[in-house]
This record gives C-alpha cells, sequence and structure tokens, in this order.
C-alpha cells in the first residue's frame, strides 16, 4: 500500500508535479482527438510537419518575452497559409508544398535559436518539460483546448461527410476548405500544446498512436476517438510519473508508453486472428 | 412557361478551365429516368458534376423554372459518386455515412435534430433494402450493399433529382438487379434519376430516355432504340 502511494499519490504533492499533471492531462486529451482526425483525413504529414514549422514563432516568443504558445501558433498558421497558397492557388502538389513550407519555417528556427537561445531551452522546446510550466501557461492551454475540441465537435458531422468523400460533402453543402482550415488550426494548437508538455518532436506520437492503434484494433469511428483519449491520457500520467522516478525527460517517456501500448495491440490482433483461423479446423475434425 | 423540372439551354460545362461540352440543351420532367451514356472520359461525369454543382458551367440551368443556383437548391439535388471514389478503408458503419448525407444541411443542424437526422437515416437504409446493414463497417460490405448504403445517403434529404454516376459498375445480376428496383421506385414516386450509365443492354431495357454525349458538341436525346441505332453507327464509323 505504501508503495503504491509512493509511487502513485506522492508525486503529486509537488506543485510542480500537480502543474505537470494538469499540462499532460490537457495534451492528452486535446492531441489523439486531432490526431484521430490528422489520421482519418491523411493529413498526419501535415501534422508532423506542424510540429517542425512552429520553431521561429516560439524562438522569436523567447526573444520577445511572450508565451510560447502565441508565437508557436502564429508558426503553426503561417505553415498553413504557406501550404494554401502553393498547393492552391499554384497548383504545386499538397505533400510538396508542406515539405518545402515545414523545412523553410524549420530552418528559419533553427538560424533564430542559434544566435538567440541557450540549449537547455531549446531542448525544453524539442523534448518538451511539463514540470516547467507555469499557471498562466496552463490557463492559456486550457482555453486553447477548450475551444479546439468545442470546435471539432461543432464540426464533427462536417468531418465525417468530408472524410468519407469529399465530393460529396461539398455537393451536400458542405464547406469542405473551411472544415480543413479549422482542423488545421485545431492541430497547430495541438502542437503548441504539445510543446510544452510532450515537446515539438514527441507530440505527433501523443496525437497519431492512439489513432494508429484505434485503427489496428478495427474499434469503429465513433468509438475510436474516445479509445485514443484514453490511450493519451493514460500514456501522458505513465509518462510523467515514469520521468519523475526515473529521471529521463518525460516526452520520449510519453511517446515510448504510447508506441508500448501500439505494440501490444499488435500481439492482441495477431493473437486475436490466430484464434480464429484455428476454430473452423477443430470444427471440421 | 415550362412544367420542366430541370432544364438547359445553351449549357456549356467545363473542367477546370477545359470546355467538355457545349450548348447542351434539354428538358427534364418529374419521375423521368433518364441514362446518359458515350464513351470513356467524354463528359459524363462532368454532366453529372454540372447538375450537381460541382463544376462550372455557364449558360441557363433552370430548377422549377428558377436559375439553379446550387447553394439554395443543394438538399434537392442528391449526388451518388462513382464507389471508387470514397474512403472504404475507413471503419464508418453504413449509419453513420447515411447521416452524414445531412451534414450540409442547416435544417438538421444541432443535437435537437439528432433524433431525426437517425429516423430519416433508418427511413433511407430502408428503402433500399439495406436496413440490416445499419451496424455493419462499410469495408466489410459487398459492391452491391455498398452501392445501396451509397444510394440511401443521398436519399436521407428526399432529393427531386437524383444523379448517379455509373451506379452498376462491378455488380453482379441480383444487386444490379436490387439497385435498379430502388431507381424505378423512386422514379415511380416522382424523383427525375439521371444515371452515367455503361451497360447498354440494360439501358435499353429499363430506361425509358437516353441522353448520348457523341462528343463535345454532339448530344443526342432520345428513346433508347433509336440513340442505340445511332450510337452503333457511331462506331461503325469511327472503326
Amino acid at each position: 500500500m505504501t508503495t503504491l502511494y509512493t509511487i502513485f499519490v506522492a508525486p503529486f504533492e509537488y506543485n510542480f508535479m500537480k502543474n505537470a499533471l494538469l499540462v499532460i492531462l490537457i495534451a492528452g486529451v486535446l492531441a489523439p482527438i486531432t490526431g484521430f482526425w490528422a489520421l482519418n483525413r491523411r493529413m498526419v504529414y501535415m501534422m508532423d510537419a506542424m510540429s517542425h514549422s512552429i520553431l521561429p514563432g516560439v524562438i522569436l516568443s523567447a526573444m520577445f518575452g511572450v508565451s510560447y504558445l502565441y508565437g508557436g501558433l502564429v508558426s503553426a498558421l503561417a505553415l498553413g497559409l504557406i501550404v494554401i497558397v502553393l498547393s492552391q492557388r499554384n497548383r504545386a502538389p499538397e505533400d510538396g508544398a508542406i515539405g518545402v513550407a515545414s523545412q523553410v519555417l524549420f530552418a528559419t528556427g533553427v538560424l533564430l535559436a542559434s544566435q538567440n537561445t541557450d540549449s537547455r531551452s531549446f531542448n525544453h522546446i524539442l523534448f518538451g518539460n511539463p514540470f516547467s510550466a507555469k499557471a498562466s501557461d496552463i490557463t492559456l492551454m486550457l482555453i486553447t483546448t477548450l475551444v479546439a475540441i468545442s470546435l471539432i465537435a461543432v464540426l464533427h458531422r462536417e468531418l465525417v461527410a468530408s472524410t468519407f468523400d469529399h465530393e460529396h460533402a461539398r455537393a451536400i453543402g458542405v464547406k469542405v476548405l473551411r472544415v480543413d482550415l479549422l482542423l488545421i488550426l485545431c492541430i497547430a494548437a495541438t502542437t503548441v500544446i504539445g510543446l510544452s508538455s510532450v515537446g515539438v518532436l514527441m507530440t505527433i506520437s501523443l496525437g497519431i498512436t492512439p489513432a494508429v492503434t484505434m485503427r489496428i484494433l478495427q474499434v469503429s469511428f465513433m468509438k475510436a476517438r474516445y479509445g485514443a483519449v484514453m490511450i493519451g491520457v493514460f500514456a501522458g500520467l505513465s509518462g510523467i510519473l515514469t520521468s519523475y522516478h526515473f529521471g529521463v525527460p518525460a516526452g520520449p517517456a510519453v511517446a515510448l508508453i504510447c508506441a508500448a501500448i501500439l505494440f501490444i495491440s499488435l500481439i492482441q490482433k495477431s493473437l486475436a486472428n490466430s484464434s480464429l483461423t484455428k476454430e473452423p479446423r477443430k470444427s471440421l475434425r | 412557361m415550362s412544367h420542366a423540372l430541370l432544364e438547359a439551354h445553351g449549357l456549356n460545362v467545363f473542367r477546370g478551365e477545359k470546355l467538355i461540352l457545349s450548348d447542351l440543351r434539354f428538358d427534364f420532367d418529374k419521375g423521368e429516368k433518364i441514362a446518359v451514356i458515350g464513351r470513356n472520359g467524354v463528359g459524363k461525369t462532368t454532366l453529372l458534376l454540372a447538375l450537381a454543382g460541382l463544376t462550372r458551367y455557364e449558360g441557363e440551368l433552370l430548377f422549377q423554372n428558377k436559375p439553379c443556383h446550387h447553394g439554395e437548391h443543394q438538399q434537392q439535388i442528391g449526388y451518388v459518386p462513382q464507389r471508387s471514389q470514397v474512403r472504404w478503408d475507413l471503419p464508418l458503419q453504413s449509419l453513420d455515412v447515411v447521416m452524414s448525407g445531412t451534414a450540409g444541411n442547416p435544417h438538421f443542424r444541432g443535437r435537437a435534430k439528432s433524433k431525426e437526422r437517425l429516423e430519416l437515416s433508418y427511413q433511407a437504409l430502408l428503402e433500399v433494402g439495406a436496413l440490416p446493414l445499419a451496424k455493419r463497417t462499410i469495408n466489410s460490405l459487398s459492391g452491391g450493399q455498398a452501392q445501396r448504403v451509397l444510394i440511401a445517403r443521398s436519399l436521407v434529404t428526399s432529393p427531386d433529382i437524383l444523379l448517379l454516376d455509373e451506379p452498376l459498375v462491378g455488380l453482379d445480376t441480383f444487386a444490379l438487379k436490387q439497385v435498379l428496383d430502388v431507381l424505378d421506385a423512386r422514379s415511380q414516386m416522382g424523383t427525375l434519376v439521371i444515371a452515367a450509365m455503361h451497360e447498354l443492354d440494360i439501358v435499353k431495357s429499363s430506361f425509358k430516355r437516353v441522353i448520348f454525349i457523341e462528343n463535345k458538341n454532339s448530344v443526342i436525346d432520345g428513346n433508347p432504340s433509336e440513340v442505340l441505332e445511332r450510337l452503333y453507327r457511331a462506331e461503325v464509323v469511327n472503326k
């Protein structure tokens, strides 16, 4: 009993752990929801590119002493805008446009970082540090998350219609481009929130891995969102506890726990499949 | 004043900037069942897309004697694309797909309308004989079942016009008959059914009016025997 208390409860007596818990819960809920839609709408590359592209905004925020969240959000929106200009207005292939835009923004960020930021805060950006979150950041993250989740909930029918068949969705009056833009905005918000929790490089893991796990387990579309959130929250909580007890960075810990859950689901699926293929043979005998 | 449900006068249809069909003239009545035939790439799909408001056109297109503004008339036009164009890999249930047919309609917006959306979706599935498929995931459906679910999605808003792009491609005889029965029933209820088709034997036996798109400037409109004779003659000349 004492051991369980020491592992699961005692760490949260510290204020920095309480803050980390809030940050990871916020990211653990939002990232799998946006990741679910990014996966199903084939926007995973966009989500990955977004995580690289927010760097210049974050560095500039640090230079001007404002919250990372503002700069990150502006950078992420700049990526969305450049991609739309290149692909919709100038007919560049969309994945090519994403590749070009994200690399330009990432390179700008690295240049700015090399001039202005110490390597420790650069590490926090890349790999995350939920333990250093301030109350003002948490409030901003919470508001951003509530707005993003509400937006996705309001757009649910339009998202389903245009994910399944975007041409038919247009025919029945769904503004598909507007839906895409709003989803990109939510992905941008997720990436920026991931920055303070699991780091920009690990946000994609927290967003996409739970959604991929649900696809492997063939959970129905509507239930998969809740399953993905449960995995995200569980991985987030386990990640910060692992980080606290073993002194490892929280971001990679969360990412690896997500990957471990995916691996377990693969084993479970293959076991289920093999038992299914064995059953008819038994009945034939 | 004409009593046609849908009329075109001097309609030019484009795909991007390219002119695909020129100076189209037709009038379609309620309850008609019309097959659109022609070679691959001649513009059958583009014509349906124009009628569904999905590609640019110039000229006059009238719906119930009023200019057809697709924003306003979207709910009166049901569009069933080719089966290959949609995401069958998603773990959606048939019922989710049918319900998604209400997505663009402001009437169905909000949580208060969720019961109505659900009831109409079940009704549409019942109409196409696919009620037992409601909870089946779409990636487990056969071609005929999938086609009926797509038709149900378009019927959920009770459209006056039903546009179908190659609805019978890849279907076995049984599935084919089920889909044709649904189109017949709809037509008898007064819905204008327009289908792009390749199956000329079925066109001859099941449709009373055929639009043959010979090329950009030549569209022949008539009964199946006349039009098909013209088509065979055109094929002989082309050979």
